[in-house]
């Protein structure tokens, strides 16, 4: 009956498939990781909650090696991940010149197209970054993933999503425009 | 229990749903589709296993195929083939 047809076997091998995924989960080793990664989460959580710019930087470049070096299996991967740290080398490296108001006019002032600009301020290779990156780790939460890896990728959006915001009120610092008093603590570059 | 397909060193560490899905598996690519079928009987599945199974192939098949449904009828209720969930 419905076994031996092309259907039935499919059935056979998604069922297995979840029974091994299953017996998986309750091995040490898997609760074990799982913990592991919930560590991880929560160390993300608390560099997001830090205010730290710097620091939000520096630790999502950590994860993009780690996922360079450790866990490319695909071309796709490979490229994605290569384009992003390549991206937040960029942003790593035009970061200080938001703390100096003068070398910031002349990045606004070379940001002058409409669509290099988000309001009133420039859309430079740091905003560029948090945005795309955001956008990338939203690729990767419709991704097939375990749960607590979903969770350090939503960490790590939601830090893009801070980096972003503190970025913003640096930027209008820089440029003395309203509204730029801050409320976080401030940035360590390095 | 079923035909075993495996000897005792290819299941160890192995929980029971582990077994039912490996002696399955060795029976399927034994092409003995009823064996494959009576380890998967066998088998604990999980509540959302069974859910999808039922989403994949309708309730009858359920039935029909005599799968442990006891998680799911934890979990949804023992309606949970008549309901749409």
């Amino acid at each position: 009956m419905e076994t031996t047809g092309s259907k039935g076997i499919f059935e056979g091998l998604l069922l297995r498939e979840d029974l091994l995924m299953e017996s998986r989960a309750a091995t040490p080793a898997s609760r074990n990781l799982q913990k592991a990664r919930g560590e991880i989460h929560e160390f993300l959580k608390s560099v997001g909650k830090s205010g730290d710019i710097g620091a939000i930087v520096s630790t999502e470049k950590m994860l993009l090696q780690n996922d360079l070096d450790r866990h490319t299996n695909s071309r796709a991967m490979k490229t994605s991940l290569e384009g992003g740290l390549k991206e937040l080398q960029a942003a790593e490296t035009s970061l200080h010149l938001v703390q100096n108001p003068a070398l910031y006019r002349a990045v606004d002032e070379s940001h002058g197209h409409p669509k290099s600009r988000v309001g009133p301020l420039p859309k430079d290779a740091v905003r560029q970054f948090f945005k795309s990156h955001a956008a990338r780790l939203l690729n990767q939460d419709k991704s097939r993933l375990e749960e607590d890896e979903k969770k350090i990728v939503d960490a790590r959006k939601d830090n893009m999503r801070a980096a972003e915001r503190i970025y913003a009120v640096l930027q209008r610092q820089a440029l003395g425009l309203e509204g730029a008093k801050s409320k976080d603590k401030g940035m360590s570059l390095e | 229990m079923p035909k075993s397909y495996l000897s005792d060193e290819e299941k160890v560490g192995l929980d029971h749903n582990g077994i039912c899905a490996v002696e399955s598996a060795a029976a399927a690519r034994a092409g003995d589709h009823e064996t494959e079928w009576e380890w998967l009987r066998l088998a604990d599945l999980p509540a959302h296993s069974l859910l999808s199974a039922k989403h994949r192939n309708g309730a009858d098949w359920i039935r029909k195929m005599g799968l442990k449904t006891d998680a799911a009828e934890k979990a949804y209720g023992n309606d949970w083939l008549e309901r749409d969930i």
